[in-house]
């Protein structure tokens, strides 16, 4: 139920992407609530899961609305699994780490993804692109809260039981 | 030094990791069909995205409101609530009324032009515009007869040309896509002959390049196809030029076009049912 609820959320998370967050986006920056979903996933269950459901949901994001299949795989199984790398050292009790996660996180994926795309040949604007992750970033922190609520509540909840 | 379990992880990740490197890589070009898997998820997400584009038609309306916000502020209370009320009405009124007047200008376009053009009326449910991919989602697909190749335009001039097609959908590829490219000619002179193609950045700027170095161009030329590249039929207006340099080599020179379609508002588009479909690049 949960593992559906999840890929559920990216699913919608996804085609809120390219239809209402069109709507309100700022300086071209955009919330991603696939990669809000993949970093906490991976505050919560560490490098090795967080990098496999970075692909996963990369994956399917590419498939569903991508041209370049793989890339978003690569860039959300990056940044899965380097934060779930941090993830060991970090409070996850106090607010104010899942939320500063999720900025640097956000800046780091799209270093990434300038990174990645420059080694399949695309022509990238590096620069914006990296100001678009801070416009990005931004976004998650607002959206962010939403999401580190329940998978607070799904964390503290398995540790009981 | 790394256990044997760190060394098992490093090496699966960088397989993982060159794996999807080289997948991505394949698709950099513009794939006509699309896999079965994509094909399937897209088809999930059709309806929602047709359902979150009447969301985010409200969400425009907000914008429009917070832009008065000075205004009511002087109000009471009282006619804060009235106005607020007015105000969405009336918004809701202009939107109607400038969508109204997007159509006739459409249907006139269409019936003005039905001897040459065949055109079939579409509207974009999603898009995709960065400066890695330039892409909308219209609502018309294979059910509609819509093929992929065939051109889209609308009255102001050419838009692209359909990538993919699912049966209720189709993606469209922009011209400022670096991937697009148009057989293109100078409308008064019928000289010039050229490539349009995007330039690759977030402007949604156009430039024409493979101009022979002494062909007759000039600021303020307007730029249609040639139809020479089978792709897109003849004489659909592109642009017009807005400066002209040498390039490197000496022998040719390139035309920086600013088009008439402004990509980043595409709500309703053309497609020509009669060109392309089947023939695309």
């Amino acid at each position: 139920m949960k593992y559906a609820l999840l890929v559920f959320s990216a699913f919608i998370g996804i085609v809120l992407q390219d239809t209402v967050f069109n709507a309100i986006s700022i300086a071209e920056g955009k919330p991603d609530i696939v990669l809000i979903l993949v970093v906490f996933y991976a505050l919560f269950h560490g490098h090795i899961h967080g990098g496999l459901l970075g692909v996963a949901f990369g994956l399917m994001e590419d498939l569903m609305t991508g041209r370049f299949i793989g890339l978003n795989a690569i860039c959300k199984g990056l940044t899965g699994f380097i934060v779930g790398l941090m993830s060991e050292r970090l409070y996850k009790n106090n607010f104010s780490i899942p939320v500063i996660t999720v900025f640097v996180a956000t800046f780091l994926h799209g270093i990434i993804y300038v990174c990645c795309g420059a080694v399949i040949g695309l022509n990238l604007e590096g620069i914006r692109l990296m100001m678009v992750s801070i416009a990005d970033a931004v976004y998650n922190i607002v959206f962010s809260p939403f999401f580190y609520a329940a998978f607070y509540h799904f964390y503290t909840l398995n540790k009981e039981e | 030094m790394f256990n044997n379990k760190k060394l098992r992880i490093a090496a699966a990740l960088m397989v993982l990791l060159i794996g999807l490197l080289a997948l991505a890589g394949n698709t950099v070009q513009v794939r006509e069909n699309p896999t079965i898997l994509e094909k399937g998820l897209r088809i999930v997400a059709s309806p929602f995205q047709n359902g979150f584009h009447a969301i985010s038609n409200v969400f425009d309306g907000i914008g429009v409101y917070f832009a008065d916000k000075k205004t009511l502020e002087e109000e009471n209370f009282k006619l804060q609530q009235e106005l607020d009320a007015l105000q969405y009405q009336i918004m809701r009124l202009e939107e109607t009324e400038l969508e109204n007047m997007r159509l006739k200008e459409l249907l006139g376009y269409k019936d003005a032009n039905k001897a040459v053009y065949q055109l079939q009326l579409a509207e974009t449910i999603a898009k995709k515009n960065n400066n890695l991919q330039y892409m909308i989602t219209i609502n018309k697909g294979s059910d509609d007869g819509v093929k992929a190749g065939m051109t889209v335009m609308n009255h102001y001039g050419l838009i692209g040309r359909v990538s993919s097609v699912l049966s209720s959908s189709s993606e469209v590829l922009l011209l400022p896509d670096h991937e697009s490219a148009v057989g293109a000619r100078v409308k008064s002179t019928r000289e010039a002959l050229g490539v349009v193609k995007g330039d690759g950045t977030s402007t949604g700027n156009l430039h024409m390049v493979h101009l022979q170095h002494d062909a007759e161009i000039a600021e303020g030329d307007v730029i249609i196809t040639s139809g020479l590249d089978t792709v897109y039929p003849e004489g659909i207006p592109i642009g017009i030029v807005t400066s002209i340099g040498d390039d490197a080599n000496g022998l040719t020179k390139t035309a920086y076009i600013a088009p008439y379609v402004n990509f980043l508002q595409l709500e309703e588009v053309f497609i020509l049912m009669n060109s392309g479909g089947g023939s695309g690049r």
